[in-house]
């Protein structure tokens, strides 16, 4: 349960994986995941696939992650559950955020 | 002499010091689904209704926060630091639930806030798609689409939804 972040062998991407409930309680834990990220990273993925649940906090958790990191980086949602793509869905996060399933 | 129908009713209400409960949107789902006999496929859904109305009623009701702060660059850092302050500060303030059953599928959720309430404009009750990334409304969109319907009354602090608990 939880985020755990992990960044792949030539530091260009990081991949925050978000086990369980994704809402305001992972606030903290979410942030630390890219705060310390190397400065040269090029890609984010989120890893939605242990997701189980998600409401807009986390969307408004992603959008902040989108601030920080700026244009430059990209985002990639990685293989959400069907109820968190749902969630993704309603809100039109498929045509903020590129989305691999 | 007529016999008035009994209806079912639920109520809880959550002081100051529940608020910052971090199962208190887990447990009342919970209470609704035993009480109500809500399908399995429909829990999901009640879930994200409930954390979004919830939520909505503490931030923007008890807490009086303000959407528009995440209008700013970092601005959803801001609001998401400050929400945690305030609520672990909090001393006044209630959110109420009312569960009614109208209909063997419909349940009836009134969510009540002590806050002062605010008028709802358009732009925040429909998010156009070319306003994705605008701040707010994300919640309200949710819920919207996940509920029969939704009805603001009183001085902006109470929202009325009905909610179809059978499967689809």
């Amino acid at each position: 349960m939880g985020v755990t972040a992990q960044q792949s062998d030539n530091g260009q991407e990081v991949t925050v994986c978000v086990a369980g409930r994704f809402d305001y309680r992972v606030y903290d834990s979410f942030k630390a995941s890219y705060s310390s990220i190397a400065e040269d990273s090029t890609q984010i993925n989120v890893d939605l696939s242990e997701t189980d649940y998600m409401d807009s906090s986390a969307l408004g958790m992603l959008l902040m992650l989108r601030e920080h990191v700026g244009r430059a980086v990209t985002i990639l949602l990685l293989n959400p559950t069907p109820d968190v793509m749902k969630v993704l869905a309603i809100a039109n996060f498929d045509k903020l955020f590129a989305i691999k399933k | 002499m007529q016999a008035l129908e009994q209806t079912r009713t639920r109520f809880w209400k959550f002081e100051a010091e529940d608020l910052n409960h971090s199962d208190l949107i887990a447990d009342l789902v919970a209470s609704i689904c035993y009480e109500c006999d809500v399908d399995k496929n429909r829990h999901h859904n009640l879930e994200l209704v409930i954390a979004e109305v919830v939520n909505n009623a503490i931030d923007h009701g008890v807490l009086g926060l303000d959407s528009s702060m995440k209008k700013n660059p970092e601005g959803f850092e801001e609001y998401f630091i400050c929400r945690a302050a305030r609520l672990a500060e909090l001393k006044d303030g209630y959110v109420s639930v009312l569960i009614e059953q109208l209909s063997d599928d419909i349940i009836a959720i009134s969510v009540e806030d002590s806050g002062a309430g605010f008028d709802f404009p358009l732009e925040i009750q429909t998010l156009q798609p070319e306003n994705l990334m605008q701040a707010y409304g994300r919640g309200l969109m949710i819920i919207r689409h996940l509920c029969e319907s939704m009805m603001h009354v009183g001085r902006g602090n109470c929202v009325l939804l009905q909610f179809k608990i059978t499967a689809e």
